[in-house]
């Protein structure tokens, strides 16, 4: 206390010496917190751009030459091993350069508060080429999956069927599998995907697959009977024929009807030169073109053989009665492979049949409401469910960095409402999400809704489900009753609405307005992956795109990648001088506050050598006299850095952020209270320190007289 | 006379000059540099407005498609030079604010004895699926993108039809083109083969004049795939909206509701929106203005720190002062006479080191100063002054001022 008196002995002089070290201090935190914000400022913008490198077609095309020495050029779906061991590499090889590899992951989800898109439903002529592979193509899955009730009209005698099994070509051919053919009248497709035409009164093209011939027999199939059947592959074949003539020229497919298709007559099939045995066996054709569909705008024609007739207002499925058939049995076992050992395991048949049993045909009475709530219909109940959750479920695509993802990197997607994921919530795995903009409008859905996700895994040991390995338009899988769901129902919120400038593609870097991102540890479950298309992509440092090529071509490997850098090199010199202005703030604060500081030290430390002599005379010990300096000045300090803290934290905080809210902008000083503090907590210890230094001096020159 | 006797006086008050000095030199830079700041961010933004590359492409409706819209070819010649003769001539040339225009159409063709798809492009980025695979063109020597922007009868075709034409042993391919309604209507171009085209089938990509011209002797029109462009300058996107995009396209509506916009020619039939992708250029702008906006407030700091200052030193020096300044009241000076004095010496000292300060940037930056800043601070340092002087004036004795104490 008795320093404090001290103090106010001399107002003025203590007042001064507050007054300067206010100035001081608030002459740093704000050129520092400044040079911070411009720090944060040149980052935010920076992380409006992002470089990323995709790998191109140069390496997967194989030039050669074939029997007949014509030059051949052969295709490869992935990169040369060699390739992609080097890209691999690079990011050990040029870790300056480049960022991170990304991989993002695939898994479906069962959302059921949203409509999902069907490509039936939004086809358009621009998107659907022809030439899209399978790794590539847009498919309708996994909406196919249908309870349709018919009346059958014709049904086929059974007949010898090869099931297909992906993994075990060799197993296929199994005498005992039989199939009949029924086609009938579609009387109301129970829970159909609301993208596919009502099929009520079209012609339906079933197909049951059964182990033997006594176990279709069973199923006691009758003309004119009405059944329900249940299966997951559900083509509406008059939309099918309307692609078909979609190809023919620019329009066909918007102005397709019916009554454009003329009959030929018998003379007419005859004389068709496409018609003759030598065309037939040349174009491989089994049957002869009996019509002609005329495009009446275009005049474009198209031949139209019975089973092209046969798709006009027709739709098929297929009806599995056995799993084990499905998965290609052999010997009274079904091979699968085990995900968690890593080895081939033989489940018996039976066995088979129970995990994967479900609904496939049965004589309808009454109605199918009538039909579904009978107690002895309990799987047919689980397909209705599974038909529920497979028309509600979507792609999901996990990431790490969603404007890595190759669409978004080359500004073919972006966010048209609302905003992307943040680092936190990449970190924390945040249960956020961006969907289309297509999709939101369709459900209804805006940012800040919410939607609520249960992911679930790809069953591959499933007989339903259809292996791909697309690298582009990845679809949900079929959800499977014996795999269950990965995770429990939980609430996600829209963060962000996504818009593509061409939604349905069949670009190799596509994917549909169905696809839902999240961020990597938000997704529970195992998800699948992919090494090209909208899987893989390098993030590069912005403007080092460059000297990663430069790398590239000294190893051989010249135009692997395509970089995209959405016109970071157009603006990257303006940021470096943007960021050189703020380095001279900087420099202008800390030069304000070293004359502050000296003029501080010039007129309190260096003027109290007389009281320090008049101590020193008195008798006082050395540390005493140290001890009588700091005590006299701290509070000074002290109270001078506080106030400059306190004015440049008010100053910041409040004048700084109303400011900019009334500019309609947002300033990143979420750092600045932090900052000021740690810059006054490093100012006061500073100069304490100069103060001891300078009370050290005297005290060594006075007792150095005295010898002491 | 009265400048010596005040630098004597001043002498006396070493200190209180030295805080005066340096607190009007440090506004005087502080000022000057973070005006120093505005301007590099304004120049700045100026730079991302001049380099930014900002696109517009045709679109539907809901802004998902910009492939595959078959506009009409009137469309196209809202983004090619017009002639007396164009079908339609807009009254604001849509190419005084954008070039670089890409646009592709398409028509088919026999060639080797097969039927071909024919891209007329205007440059090799107006097919989406060739220009992200920008390594799936292989030129032949001679041949590069720039043969597109020509009017050359060359093309580059995809690699299946070139193990045709390098069986046929030709020179040169040659396209045979169906009039659309009247097959027995044809043209042939001859062509040279520029390069191959990985990844694609039979197909044959050509310069637009020189497609679009077969196309519209056999066909009188054209239907075009898709449009866009670059705008020339940025700072003049609103303009463009305004005078052209807006008159022709609707602007791109999630729902797929077009917003009403004046009476369009090609909204009556084809009802298209014009999307123009400039949101980076704008946020990178928003951030560089928000930037601006701390330095701005700090000068507006300064001239407060400044006056507050004044106003301190003011109040300081009177009290420090008051027997002299008591004693020269008792021999008959004036308050306002005292006050002048006071005044005056503060201003002597901050004008003159605000001065120096401001000199000193000036010579180094050879940027015009923040005139409006400096008077600012300058008037702030004198208003505090006033302020804290303010007891001297308004007390009616100053030596009962010295008693009290």
């Amino acid at each position: 206390m008795i320093y404090i008196k001290q103090l106010l002995r001399k107002p003025l002089k203590t007042l001064l010496g507050i007054l300067i070290i206010l100035l001081a201090s608030a002459m740093l935190c704000v050129s520092l917190s400044q040079y911070v914000s411009f720090f944060r400022t040149r980052a935010s913008v920076e992380s409006k751009y992002t470089t990323i490198a995709l790998p191109t077609n140069k390496y997967k095309i194989e030039q050669s030459v074939d029997e007949q020495g014509h030059p051949v050029v052969i295709y490869s779906d992935s990169q040369p091993i060699e390739v992609q061991q080097f890209l691999s590499s690079l990011c050990v090889n040029l870790p300056q350069e480049i960022q991170s590899e990304e991989h993002h992951e695939l898994i479906s989800a069962f959302c059921k508060n949203i409509d999902s898109l069907n490509w039936a439903e939004f086809y358009n002529e621009s998107a659907y080429t022809g030439e899209g592979d399978g790794t590539t193509v847009i498919s309708e899955n996994p909406y196919t999956c249908a309870l349709i009730v018919f009346k059958a009209d014709d049904i086929s005698e059974p007949y010898p069927y090869a099931a297909p099994a992906i993994d075990f070509p060799e197993n296929t051919a199994s005498d005992g599998n039989m199939a009949v053919d029924i086609t009938g009248t579609v009387i109301s497709a129970y829970m159909l995907h609301k993208g596919f035409d009502d099929p009520a009164g079209y012609t339906i093209r079933l197909t049951v697959h059964g182990e033997t011939a006594d176990s279709l027999a069973k199923i006691g199939l009758n003309k004119n009977d009405i059944y329900i059947a249940y299966g997951n592959d559900y083509a509406d074949c008059n939309w099918e024929l309307k692609k078909q003539i979609g190809l023919i020229t620019k329009g066909a497919y918007e102005r397709c009807s019916w009554d454009n298709i003329i009959m030929l007559s018998q003379e007419e099939i005859d004389s068709l030169p496409v018609n003759s045995p030598e065309e037939m066996a040349k174009n491989g054709a089994t049957e002869k073109e009996i019509a002609i569909y005329n495009d009446s705008e275009s005049e474009k024609e198209i031949y139209l053989n019975q089973s092209k007739l046969d798709m006009i207002e027709s739709c098929s499925l297929t009806v599995e009665c056995s799993p084990s058939l499905m998965a290609g049995a052999f010997d009274g076992y079904v091979e699968q492979f085990d995900m968690t050992t890593g080895s081939m395991i033989s489940i018996p048949c039976k066995d088979f049949n129970d995990m994967y049993a479900r609904a496939s045909i049965e004589k309808l009475s009454g109605s199918v409401e009538d039909f579904m709530a009978n107690d002895e219909n309990e799987l047919w109940r689980q397909a209705a469910d599974a038909i529920e959750i497979n028309n509600h479920s979507f792609p999901v695509i996990a990431t790490d960095n969603l404007m890595s993802v190759a669409p978004f990197g080359l500004q073919d997607a972006f966010i048209a409402e609302g905003r992307t994921f943040t680092e936190q919530e990449y970190d924390d795995g945040a249960k956020v999400c961006l969907i289309s903009e297509t999709l939101a409008n369709r459900s209804g859905l805006g940012v800040g809704d919410e939607i609520t996700m249960r992911f679930y895994e790809e069953d591959y040991n499933s007989p339903w489900n259809l292996l791909s390995t697309k690298s582009a338009n990845p679809e949900a899988a079929f959800y499977s009753v014996y795999k269950g769901f990965s995770s429990d129902e939980t609430a996600f919120k829209i963060i962000g609405l996504y818009r593509q400038k061409q939604e349905w593609s069949e670009g190799a870097y596509a994917f549909t307005p169905n696809t839902i991102f999240v961020p990597k540890k938000s997704a529970v479950g195992q998800t699948a992956e992919n090494d090209s298309g909208i899987f893989y992509s390098l993030l590069l440092k912005n403007g080092t795109a460059d000297k990663v090529d430069d790398y590239l071509a000294k190893n051989g490997y010249g135009g692997l990648l395509a970089y995209y850098d959405q016109g970071y090199s157009y603006i990257s010199e303006n940021l470096n001088e943007f960021f050189s202005t703020s380095v001279k703030m900087l420099l202008v604060g800390i030069i304000g506050w070293c004359i502050f500081l000296a003029v501080f030290l010039f007129m309190y430390p260096a003027q109290q050598k007389t009281e320090a002599e008049r101590l020193w005379r008195l008798g006082a010990p050395k540390d005493f006299v140290s001890g009588y300096y700091i005590s006299t000045n701290i509070w000074i300090v002290l109270i001078g850095i506080i106030l400059g803290g306190t004015a440049s934290f008010i100053f910041l905080q409040t004048i700084l952020q109303n400011f900019s809210e009334q500019a309609g902008i947002t300033l990143d000083i979420a750092q600045a209270p932090i900052l000021i503090f740690a810059i006054s907590v490093l100012q006061f210890v500073l100069i304490i320190g100069m103060i001891f230094l300078t009370a050290r001096k005297v005290v060594r020159r006075l007792y150095n007289q005295t010898g002491e | 006379m009265l400048f010596p006797y005040l630098l004597r006086r001043m002498r006396r008050r070493k200190k209180m000059c030295i805080i005066v000095g340096l607190a009007s030199l440090m506004a005087g830079i502080l000022v000057y540099g973070f005006h120093l700041g505005v301007v590099s961010m304004t120049d700045q933004i100026e730079n991302v407005l001049d380099n930014s590359e900002v696109t517009c492409a045709v679109t539907n409706l809901t802004g998902t498609q910009v492939d595959g819209l078959m506009l009409p070819d009137w469309a196209s010649n809202l983004f090619r030079e017009t002639t007396a003769e164009s079908v339609h001539i807009p009254t604001t040339s849509f190419l005084d604010y954008v070039d670089n225009i890409k646009m592709k159409f398409s028509m088919e063709a026999d060639c080797l004895n097969c039927n071909v798809n024919v891209f007329g492009v205007t440059s090799i980025f107006a097919d989406r699926s060739i220009s992200l695979q920008e390594q799936s063109i292989e030129w032949f020597s001679g041949f590069d993108d720039s043969v597109f922007e020509s009017d050359a009868n060359a093309c580059i075709i995809s690699d299946d039809l070139y193990s045709l034409f390098q069986q046929s042993g030709n020179s040169k391919l040659e396209l045979t083109v169906k009039a659309r309604d009247n097959n027995n209507l044809t043209s042939t171009i001859p062509l040279d083969v520029a390069g191959i085209l990985h990844g694609k089938s039979a197909s044959v990509y050509c310069p637009w004049e020189t497609a679009s011209k077969v196309c519209l002797d056999l066909n009188k029109n054209l239907s075009v795939d898709c449009i866009s462009a670059t705008i020339i300058d940025n700072r003049k996107i609103e303009e463009f909206k305004e005078k052209c995009a807006n008159i022709y396209f609707a602007e791109v509506d999630p729902r797929g509701v077009p917003q009403p916009w004046e009476a369009s020619p090609i909204y009556e039939s084809y009802p298209f929106a014009l999307e123009i992708y400039d949101k980076t250029m704008n946020e990178t702008i928003a951030t560089l203005k928000s930037g601006m906006l701390i330095f701005n407030i700090c000068q507006i700091v300064i001239v407060i720190l400044t006056l507050c200052m004044g106003f301190i030193v003011a109040t300081l020096s009177i009290r420090h002062r008051q027997r002299e300044l008591a004693l020269q009241n008792v021999l008959g000076c004036s308050k306002l006479n005292i006050f002048s004095e006071i005044f005056t010496e503060y201003v002597a000292v901050s004008f003159t080191c605000l001065a120096i300060g401001v000199a000193a940037l000036a010579l180094i930056s050879k940027v015009s100063p923040p005139w409006f800043y400096i008077a600012a601070v300058s008037a702030a340092g004198c208003l505090g002054t006033v302020a804290g002087a303010l007891p001297l004036i308004l007390n009616k004795d100053i030596l009962l001022m010295t008693k009290t104490e």
